[in-house]
């Protein structure tokens, strides 16, 4: 139905580096997915978080060891219901405060054990954090608690960072578990417009649910090479679970020993349960990413960016691949050290997808316009969100029939 | 996470806290090892008598419990409590950060920035934790890997973890050879992406030792690391098998909502398959009367 097309080459808009953001956490810095810098912090824009548990939030929740001072979640929800009924529920102690870290920790002189003070990638972003809390077959009630943080007035991005495990008869990853189809049909449906970003698949038994899923965004995690940048996809991620092969993974970002808050002013770190290490801590780059390419598309105008179909698409096609092409500033290497495809315009890789998140090349496609196919003359770069009737037909199809399967309609 | 902590010990646990006014069982105190009439997967009795066993020794550098006299062979299957092993995240053992303080990067806050990174890196557990971790270890074990076995080390507390630190992070070689007269401990690990996990029990049955482990589901993604130091004190000369056991997830996780996982058989069957991929196996070391060390 959509029509998503980006022209990958060059770009440089000199507006993006007029505000330079401190920043000295290496995953969203040049050696990670550059986005400090932009002058962007998702000021403005709503981002959600589900998971089994939740952050705690400040001066709302009060146990010993719920919160930490520098992540202050707007909202939070335990499944369905608002954060008034929630005070202290569901409240994890240290994985969801790490997640909702990543995005929006505004830590600025702490140290983390790899010798950096974490910093969200979005920190004026108002995040809605909800607990599932349920059996992790019990694809329903996640599927429900996400739908009420969807639900949520201006939402765009919403960040699982957990995994269910197969249920209801269905054993194989292909897009039809009950979780996965709710994010397909939430991602495209007209009221929601929502973005997902799904921690990919480790070499844990965590259950795969929703890495199947076709509108969302995959996220693999990668952790330093040699040379300090974040480009090396790890070992540890699991690329495929199901016999057909189908490709999980979309992007890659930084999941590997980082610098990520704990409860209380601590940090994970290796010998810490959860570590600093996981898939978990990935999709949250991806997602705040988002929350600043929103921000930014709201402050030039481009209201068709902000649909989850561009954003998406604008994300993965300014992905890094191979330094020096298109402005690509880094090699991604795959697990066995190996780059990426000698041809560039190789679709999707089963390791690592579109390839390493980098915000600032996102910023710069994105801020490159939006310009219709049929216009006489089209830039190198742009993009456009229109409508076909050629390939669109497979998508209309596909979304009904998920839609329909499920009771969605 | 704390969600994980679950209480499994069942009636050990009251037969070990009994023993805990009794005799310092389970607080890290210097009484032998417990003898046990069932040693079977579910159901371990406990005596509320101590084993046949020699004087006790107290190790003088860490001041924890080590082993005794060997003990005889017809003395029947011997528990070593979880209270005398020292491991990382698991419930009934001892902490092993407090082996090595600097192995809590979050007890290190009152340090200056650099000193604090330095304490941290040269840490043994963060070093051991370098062998267990994907893509910084060698050895972490890639899909259709297994990995290799658990070993012995010679020493207790705090000397069996830095020999635990010399064969795991310096790539010693592992001694399968030791004294009668020498203390050994067993180093039970497991890499990242394997647990969480934690041990049921251990027993040692004249020369078979098993060490009985089982999963911990996870809710959330995240892989974590396990690593344990099961001191066996000083033993009589001969063979000695140390066979590491996956037991089933118990009626514990059912209670705590994680039924529909022991019910599901797929589930149960990728346990064993990351038990074997990512838990040390079973392994053999020999005690022999001569002085070797």
């Amino acid at each position: 139905m959509w029509r998503i097309s980006c022209i990958s080459a060059v770009c440089f808009v000199s507006s993006l580096c007029s505000e330079f953001v401190t920043a000295s956490q290496d995953t969203i810095g040049p050696n990670g997915i550059n986005s400090a810098g932009l002058g962007l912090d998702g000021s403005g824009v709503v981002i959600g978080q589900v998971e089994a548990f939740r952050p705690g939030k400040p001066m709302f929740d009060d146990i010993v060891n719920c919160c930490n001072a520098d992540v202050k979640p707007t909202g939070v929800f335990f499944r369905d219901q608002p954060m008034s009924a929630s005070k202290n529920q569901a409240v994890d102690d240290d994985h969801a405060e790490a997640v909702a870290g990543v995005m929006i920790s505004t830590n600025t002189g702490s140290i983390g054990p790899e010798g950096t003070a974490p910093r969200g990638v979005a920190i004026a972003a108002s995040l809605n954090s909800s607990a599932y809390d349920a059996v992790p077959t019990d694809q329903a009630t996640a599927a429900i608690t996400t739908q009420a943080l969807a639900n949520i007035p201006n939402m765009r991005v919403i960040n699982m960072s957990f995994g269910m495990d197969f249920s209801g008869g269905i054993s194989t990853l292909d897009g039809s578990s009950l979780l996965s189809q709710f994010v397909d049909w939430s991602a495209q449906n007209s009221v929601n417009d929502v973005l997902y970003v799904v921690a990919g698949n480790e070499a844990s038994h965590a259950g795969p649910i929703p890495t199947d899923n076709y509108n969302g965004l995959t996220v693999a995690m990668s952790g330093k090479a040699s040379d300090g940048k974040f480009r090396q996809v790890s070992t540890d991620n699991v690329y495929s679970q199901d016999p057909s092969n189908r490709p999980l993974t979309d992007l890659v970002a930084p999941g590997f020993l980082l610098d990520v808050a704990g409860v209380n002013g601590t940090f994970l770190n290796a010998v810490s349960d959860p570590p600093n290490i996981g898939t978990s801590y990935a999709a949250p780059h991806v997602t705040g990413t988002i929350a600043i390419l929103d921000q930014y598309a709201g402050a030039q105008g481009l209201a068709d960016a902000v649909h989850h179909q561009a954003m998406k698409a604008i994300l993965m096609n300014s992905a890094d691949k191979l330094a020096g092409v298109l402005g690509m500033d880094r090699d991604v290497l795959n697990p066995d050290g190996t780059k990426w495809h000698a041809a560039i315009d190789y679709p999707l890789d089963a390791k690592m997808g579109a390839g390493e998140l980098d915000a600032k090349r996102a910023v710069q496609q994105l801020g490159a316009g939006e310009f219709h196919f049929n216009q006489a003359s089209v830039p190198a770069v742009g993009w456009d969100y229109n409508v076909t009737d050629g390939e669109s037909q497979v998508w209309r199809t596909h979304w009904g029939l998920l839609a329909r399967s499920e009771g969605m309609f | 996470m704390s969600t994980r902590i679950i209480s499994v010990r069942g009636r050990l646990s009251l037969a070990c806290m009994l023993l805990i006014a009794a005799s310092g069982c389970g607080g890290g105190g210097t009484k032998p090892a417990t003898p046990v009439r069932n040693s079977s997967e579910t159901k371990v009795e406990v005596e509320s008598k101590p084993a046949e066993s020699g004087p006790l020794v107290t190790d003088q550098e860490s001041g924890g419990p080590i082993g005794d006299q060997p003990p005889k062979d017809d003395a029947g299957a011997i528990e070593i409590p979880l209270g005398q092993i020292w491991a990382l995240h698991m419930p009934g053992t001892k902490n092993i950060i407090e082996l090595d303080p600097d192995g809590d990067y979050n007890g290190l806050t009152s340090l200056p920035g650099d000193e604090r990174i330095k304490r941290w890196k040269n840490s043994l557990l963060r070093q051991i934790s370098e062998a267990l971790t994907p893509d910084v270890s060698p050895d972490w074990p890639r899909e259709g890997q297994q990995s290799g076995p658990g070993f012995v080390v010679a020493g207790n507390g705090i000397v069996s973890l830095r020999e635990a630190n010399a064969v795991m992070f310096d790539k010693k070689k592992p001694r399968t050879s030791f004294s009668a007269s020498t203390e050994v401990t067993a180093v039970f690990f497991s890499y990242m992406g394997g647990g969480p996990l934690q041990i049921m029990h251990v027993t040692r049955d004249g020369s078979n030792i098993v060490v009985a482990y089982r999963f911990i589901m996870p809710l959330n993604k995240g892989p974590v690391l396990d690593f344990a130091l099961i001191p066996l004190g000083r033993l009589m000369p001969g063979k000695y098998q140390v066979e590491i056991r996956q037991l089933p997830m118990g009626q514990e996780m059912l209670d705590r909502t994680y039924g529909a996982y022991n019910a599901d058989e797929r589930q149960r069957s990728r346990a064993k398959v990351s038990g074997l991929r990512f838990v040390c196996h079973s392994f053999s070391f020999d005690v022999t009367k001569e002085n070797n060390d």
